[in-house]
């Protein structure tokens, strides 16, 4: 008979198989006006939470599920402004995605824009 | 609002003739709407404009302002990679079977989206892509594998010759590449591709060596290798006296031993032949093959 050990370790060796052979990788990169962004924080599909990116403005080696993702940043400026960003994107099995979140609007006259929306 | 230091920026990286456009237009119309205030200044003598003299040198100074705000606006700014999928994730050092489709998918924004002068009046273009690797695959040498053009994905095939170091190299531009220098992205991955299995020798059993007569019982055992240590199949075949064709005996399996029962058609010079894969190496041309030569005897 098998014992509840052998259960869990025939389980938790599947767990790794599953990982192995599906498993994503992202990393985030964070940006305002050309600058990385420390301590956004960083949430996936809305509810969880990732953690806060590092000086140089990354959050790296985040393990994803196969599918579709939207990926949200949120930073508060010096003014005390919140910030925010989001992206979408797509995990493919055993895949590696880079993906750039800007909080700033667009340059040259991309303000008149801001200008407009920012209300 | 733009910021001071958006303006610096682009102070600093717009042509020097519209930023000499600006100056001038500003003295223009100082000294049309106030020429006794700029006088002093310019140590010249007094100038006693009409009013049509006024407007027509504000009207001046005011184009020479808009065409140099034009300019400045009209500085492009290249287009940058905001995200970048490659799959499989070349990153870990897996190792890969020939024939494996990279698949990289780029998504890139171009900063003068929504400027109406890049729009409108120099005809920007949808972004283009170019994809290029540089490895052991292409003798070093830059290889197109996708682009230029619209497609913002690029696969390339990777066969045995790519094993080692690859540089890919994504190029995006906003104008037709060779009309103006493209945003350049490099990717360093080493590629590590499933190395094929190598039989190393056929033999019978020890105690069967050829020749030996019809009917008996003859084990035929096959011994490989592998780098990886993968599973390995085995196949085996016969080719009977007076036949140049090889027919299959046991097909596919990971038993490494033939039992063989010759019968009188084998009476002669047979031929038996082994071959060996693993499970990423379907191909037949990454089989390893050897052949044992065995002569069958007439019962006595």
């Amino acid at each position: 008979m098998t014992s509840i050990e052998e259960l869990m370790s025939i389980w938790i060796s599947l767990l790794l198989c599953i990982g192995l052979a599906l498993g994503s990788t992202l990393d985030v990169y964070v940006d305002y006006k050309g600058n990385p962004v420390a301590q956004a924080s960083i949430y996936i599909d809305n509810a969880t939470y990732l953690g806060q990116t590092i000086s140089d403005g990354t959050l790296n080696n985040i393990y994803v599920d196969p599918g579709s993702h939207t990926v949200n940043a949120n930073w508060q400026d010096d003014n005390g402004q919140q910030r925010s960003g989001i992206r979408s994107f797509t995990a493919f099995n055993d895949s590696y995605t880079q993906l750039r979140i800007d909080l700033n609007f667009p340059r040259n006259l991309g303000w008149i824009w801001q200008l407009l929306t920012d209300s | 609002m733009v910021s001071i230091e958006e303006l610096i920026r682009i102070l600093e990286n717009g042509e020097l003739a519209f930023k000499f456009a600006i100056v001038i237009g500003i003295v223009l119309i100082i000294i049309a709407v106030a020429p006794s205030m700029s006088i002093p200044f310019l140590k010249i003598p007094t100038l006693s404009l009409s009013k049509k003299q006024s407007m027509i040198l504000g009207a001046i100074g005011g184009i020479l302002i808009l065409s140099g705000m034009v300019g400045l606006s009209s500085n492009n700014v290249p287009p940058y990679v905001d995200m970048y999928t490659i799959s499989p994730n070349l990153r870990n050092a897996t190792s890969l079977q020939s024939g494996t489709q990279v698949i990289i998918y780029v998504e890139a924004k171009d900063p003068d989206a929504y400027n109406i002068f890049q729009k409108y009046f120099f005809q920007a273009i949808p972004l283009q892509y170019d994809f290029l690797v540089k490895g052991p695959g292409t003798n070093n040498n830059l290889y197109h594998f996708q682009g230029p053009g619209v497609n913002n994905t690029g696969l390339l095939v990777i066969n045995s010759s790519y094993a080692g170091v690859n540089e890919f190299y994504i190029n995006v531009s906003d104008r037709p590449f060779g009309e103006a220098k493209p945003t350049v992205y490099r990717y360093t991955y080493v590629i590590n591709l499933n190395k094929v299995p190598t039989l190393k020798e056929i033999n019978p059993d020890p105690y069967k060596e050829s020749p030996q007569p019809v009917n008996t019982r003859i084990r035929i055992i096959a011994e490989a290798t592998d780098p990886e240590n993968d599973v390995l199949y085995y196949q085996f075949l016969i080719a009977p006296p007076g036949c140049i064709d090889y027919s299959v005996v046991k097909n596919w399996s990971e038993e490494n031993e033939l039992l063989w029962i010759p019968t009188e058609d084998n009476i002669g010079e047979n031929y038996i032949k082994a071959c060996v894969r693993d499970e990423l190496h379907e191909d037949q041309k990454d089989w390893s093959k050897k052949t044992l030569r065995y002569e069958i005897l007439p019962i006595q």
